[in-house]
């Protein structure tokens, strides 16, 4: 939960700069594309960070039912 | 780790200075407007996704050289952060197509030869998926991961070799001196720079994972 607040404020704090720089440029009617643009590129990556974790917890959790599995089969 | 924390902070650091630099410094382009600014984003990612799939190259040279699971690790995640890049490429380039354009999407070579590419490299993805595990799919991912590369000076080259709508390369060899204005190319460097050091970071933790994958793989078949 509170990775993804963290990814949604550094979301909104690397989209700032274009809701800024949205009062002083011209033709409003590309905005939509352009915030679009940064949106995606910032949900991807951290969509594929999220990815990377998950696979990690993943990962750690199979270590550790292998290693149980070892150590029982050890002892028997 | 405190090599990738590094790389991570100044990615962070230099994407917002991109962003700032992107919105409150550049000029406007006068033909093309603000949508112009989807530049900075659009070809530094598209470069990026060509220095993944050069990667891509050396890892498998590497692993049909040597046979090093190392090589082959490297490749998998340089294929894998290298479709990431291509993805965003084609996406940001279709919502810079439409005002532009009128249209998402059309068949200009130089769209075509980049979705091609990011066919040939999915492909290589799902082929590392479903190829048997060890040192086969290795091999065969790593014969597709060099034969795919040759759609990359393709896409380059595209709109040198058909002219069309889509405009010439204003970076790189083929670009024409003074293309691009001074702030205009400071603002495309460091976007080039900010995207390099986050694929750097983002490869050298995927490696780290696709090795501990390779990891647990081989515990689990040793111990079945």
């Amino acid at each position: 939960m509170s990775k993804r607040l963290a990814a949604l404020v550094a979301t909104l704090i690397l989209l700032t700069p274009a809701m800024l720089g949205s009062s002083h440029t011209e033709g409003e009617d590309y905005l939509p594309f352009l915030f679009a643009v940064f949106a995606v590129t910032w949900m991807a990556f951290f969509g594929y960070a999220f990815f990377m974790t998950r696979k990690q917890a993943d990962l750690k959790r199979e270590i550790d039912i292998l290693r149980q599995s070892i150590e029982e089969s050890e002892g028997t | 780790m405190t090599g990738r924390l590094t790389l991570l902070g100044s990615s962070g650091v230099l994407m917002m200075l991109l962003l700032t630099l992107i919105f409150l410094w550049v000029p406007t382009d006068i033909v093309l407007g603000i949508s112009q600014r989807i530049f900075y984003f659009h070809v530094p990612m598209a470069l990026v996704a060509f220095l993944a799939f050069v990667v891509v190259v050396v890892g498998s040279i590497g692993y049909l050289w040597k046979k090093s699971e190392r090589m082959d690790a490297l490749a998998y995640a340089a294929a894998e952060i290298g479709v990431l890049f291509t993805t965003l490429m084609l996406i940001t380039g279709m919502l810079w197509a439409k005002p532009v354009w009128g249209v998402w999407w059309t068949w200009s070579p130089q769209l075509t030869t980049s979705l091609i590419l990011w066919f040939i490299y999915t492909a290589y993805l799902m082929l590392r998926s479903y190829a048997p595990q060890g040192d086969q799919g290795a091999r065969y991912g790593a014969v597709m991961g060099i034969i795919g590369f040759v759609d990359v000076p393709i896409v380059y080259m595209a709109a040198k070799w058909w002219r069309d709508v889509h405009p010439e390369a204003v970076v790189g060899p083929l670009a024409d001196e003074g293309s691009l204005e001074g702030k205009m190319v400071i603002a495309f460097l460091v976007g080039l720079l900010a995207f390099t050091t986050l694929f750097a970071y983002l490869l050298m933790e995927r490696y780290t994972l696709r090795r501990q994958e390779s990891l647990v793989e081989r515990l689990r078949y040793s111990h079945v």
